[in-house]
């Protein structure tokens, strides 16, 4: 993919970077929750609480993602390089 | 609003602006999730798999207040031969418990959940031990402790006594009930 803007282009390796980072923090929680699922019924009670900080480290990185994408989407949009037209983002013009 | 974009914009600006070279269509037109929203919904997802951790934490300090209750009669007298077994709930508990005869006048009773996850136990007359299906494990009959599988504690052994007219529960003699 080409685009005409070296920006555009860095916008979009820290969009995909975000994403492949969220998928990461993703499965690591499913993971998380079904090992919090077994150490309970296993009465392992103690390892519930590191899995509960590790889930939460996850929910940060996935929060985090999603704030540098927005960040760097309205970055583009005072930039003019945005399409404002998006259809959560109201057209000035209209 | 039907016009094209490139003409309504032409007629807005005096110059395109840059971001309609880049996305020419019109927002309408445009059905795909981009991959912010897709990245905002995955938080969104990650949010939830945070609160059922935090829920499995917070259940492990709830503890249930019903007791117990002991000297209720869980079989009646003859009503399983030597070397069956019958389910039961366990008196105050809602819990299920399995009492096998091992002879005349010995039985023995246990928590039926097993202590790996929670699946109920079977009693196998022919291996002559208690058996859980999900995973292959086993608890010998005379103690509840494990014989081979996964689970790492024996069951609860439960505490009855032999009476003419049945059998009565008595309560936990070791282990704990959920
Ligand atoms: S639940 Fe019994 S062995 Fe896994």
């Amino acid at each position: 993919m080409k685009f005409r803007d070296a920006r555009m282009e860095t916008r979009t390796a820290v969009e995909l970077v975000c994403l492949t980072l969220s998928l990461a923090s993703i499965f690591f929680q499913i993971w998380i929750l079904s090992t919090s699922w077994e150490a309970y019924f296993q009465g392992h009670t103690q390892r519930l609480l590191p899995a509960l900080i590790f889930s939460c480290v996850s929910f940060l990185v996935c929060a985090l993602t999603a704030w540098t994408t927005g960040m760097s989407f309205m970055k583009g949009m005072d930039e003019g390089r945005t399409n404002t037209y998006h259809k959560h983002t109201p057209f000035k013009g209209d | 609003m039907n016009e094209p974009i490139q003409k309504r914009l032409k007629n807005k600006f005096s110059a395109l602006p840059k971001w309609a070279e880049d996305f020419s269509i019109e927002a309408n037109q445009d059905k795909n999730v981009s991959r912010r929203d897709f990245i905002r919904f995955l938080s969104l997802v990650s949010f939830g798999l945070l609160t059922g951790t935090a829920g499995v934490f917070l259940k492990s300090f709830y503890k249930s207040d019903s007791a117990p209750v002991s000297g209720v009669k869980i079989l009646g007298a003859n009503e399983i031969a030597v070397g069956e077994s019958r389910s039961f709930t366990i008196p105050g508990k809602r819990e299920p418990g399995i009492a096998v005869r091992l002879n005349e006048n010995t039985y023995v009773a246990y928590g039926q959940k097993c202590t790996h996850l929670q699946c109920p136990v079977l009693w196998s007359k022919d291996a002559g031990k208690l058996v859980c299906p999900c995973h292959n494990g086993a608890f010998a009959v005379e103690d509840g402790r494990v014989l081979y599988g996964p689970p790492e504690r024996p069951l609860p052994q439960l505490d009855v006594a032999v009476q003419s007219d049945g059998v009565y529960f008595l309560g936990v003699k070791s282990g704990s009930l959920t």
